[in-house]
């Protein structure tokens, strides 16, 4: 997973890994309805986990740009003391 | 998550909605998926940023009702959970996207806040230079007045150094003026005393000279004194002769009683009276006598001339007698041509008979006729 799923969201990446092997074994065993219903649970779960790496990324980037601006602001303020 | 509770729940819920086929179509996953979804459409950040994704759940959630309305529990469930995972990526890619504008506007105004700071750099590197100038000016003013006051002192000690040789020079000069001046007084004094010693020795010899003057007044007043004394004894012994004073001198008249009549011999009272005065110019020997003889107008010129002759001869023969010099003796024989009185009377003509001596002053000098 690129998107980094695993390290932003943990549980939903976990879900979607269980998810995905039990569609598997379901596949395994026969039981196609079953390991479509996981299959598709499995997607959404792991298009949630990216979506959430993606998002806490952003968040976090912007987080930083905060953290710059305030720095710079407070560097002029030190300044134009 | 949620995730996992709703599987289970869900499949509870398929079991009852089983059951009572009859009572409307009711499933809680389902009910929690729209509520999540009606929750998520109230966002306007969800609205705006992530509308497809919303979308896509909405989708899923009609399908969801219309599994429920053919009463296939197991579909509803599993849309219900899809719905609600859609709903929560919309959620997270409208944050997404919120994190993604936020971080865009963010580095415009963090490179213009960055401009800020370089320029708020530069005009603190300006005003640190300016204070730094400013602070300069002000030491370099310090350095001025520090300066100054220094030139001051230096010219306040040149001063005080000034005043002080100058007050040594007066008072080497007043030294000099006080040695000068007590070398001044010394030979003043020298000369006052050479002035001095010159004037006792003046006061001596004046004081010599006046006890000079002094004898010599004492002398002359002791010569004054016999002087009168002279004076007085020749003055009583003319008055003794009967001199009497005329413009020619002292003159002494012999009557005609002191000689024989008509003839020239003196009598003894002639005599006597010759003798007074030859004792008078034996006192006084510078003296003489000038004899004249005369007489009244009786009687002829030839008879008158001789006898007045004879008569002054007769004065000066006895005067020679006295031991008087012939020098200091004139006579003359003037006859009638000198009468002092009246021819016309007996006593005029007695007058006019006479012998007249006149006696010169001290130096000899007589008076003629």
């Amino acid at each position: 997973m690129s998107a980094g799923g695993n390290q932003y969201a943990p549980v939903e990446f976990r879900s979607a890994s269980e998810k995905l092997e039990a569609a598997e074994r379901a596949m395994a065993a026969n039981d196609y309805e079953l390991a479509l219903r996981l299959a598709e649970q499995a997607e959404v779960d792991a298009r949630l986990s990216a979506e959430m790496a993606r998002s806490a990324k952003a968040q976090k980037a912007a987080d930083a740009l905060q953290d710059d601006i305030r720095v710079l602001r407070q560097e002029i303020e030190r300044l134009s003391k | 998550m949620k995730t996992n509770r709703y599987l289970p729940l869900s499949l509870i819920a398929a079991g009852i909605l089983a059951g009572c086929s009859t009572v409307p179509p009711k499933n809680t996953a389902l009910d929690e998926a729209r509520g999540l979804y009606s929750s998520a459409q109230t966002n306007p950040q969800v609205v705006n940023l992530a509308p497809v994704e919303l979308q896509r759940a909405g989708d899923t959630l009609k399908k969801a009702d219309a599994a429920l309305a053919q009463g296939d529990d197991v579909a509803v469930n599993q849309l219900a959970y899809i719905t609600t995972q859609q709903v929560a990526i919309a959620q997270e890619t409208a944050k997404r996207k919120a994190a993604e504008q936020s971080i865009a506007n963010a580095t415009t105004q963090r490179d213009q806040v960055r401009l800020a700071a370089r320029t708020a750099e530069a005009d603190a590197a300006r005003r640190q230079a300016t204070i730094a100038q400013q602070s300069a000016q002000a030491q370099a003013e310090r350095d001025r007045a520090l300066i100054a006051s220094r030139q001051a002192q230096l010219d306040e000690a040149r001063r005080q150094a000034e005043i002080a040789q100058k007050t040594a020079d007066e008072q080497a000069a007043a030294l000099a003026a006080a040695s000068a001046q007590a070398q001044r007084d010394e030979a003043l004094i020298a000369a006052r005393l050479a002035e001095a010693e010159t004037a006792r020795q003046q006061a001596v010899a004046a004081q010599q000279a006046a006890d000079q003057q002094a004898a010599a007044l004492e002398a002359a007043r002791a010569q004054a004194e016999r002087d009168q004394a002279l004076i007085a004894q020749q003055e009583q012994q003319l008055k003794e002769l009967d001199a009497r004073q005329t413009p020619r001198g002292m003159v002494i008249t012999l009557g005609d009683v002191l000689f024989a009549v008509n003839k020239a011999e003196l009598s003894a009272g002639g005599v006597r009276n010759v003798q007074k005065l030859a004792d008078f110019l034996n006192q006084y020997p510078q003296r003489k006598v000038l004899i004249e003889g005369h007489t009244d107008s009786t009687g002829s010129r030839s008879i008158n001339q001789p006898l007045s002759e004879q008569r002054a001869d007769a004065v000066r023969s006895a005067l020679a007698g006295m031991g008087i010099a012939g020098d200091r003796i004139e006579t003359r024989g003037y006859a009638e041509a000198y009468p002092v009185a009246s021819n016309n009377t007996a006593a005029g003509r007695q007058m006019n008979r006479r012998v007249e001596i006149i006696l010169s002053d001290d130096q000899g000098k007589l008076v003629p006729r």
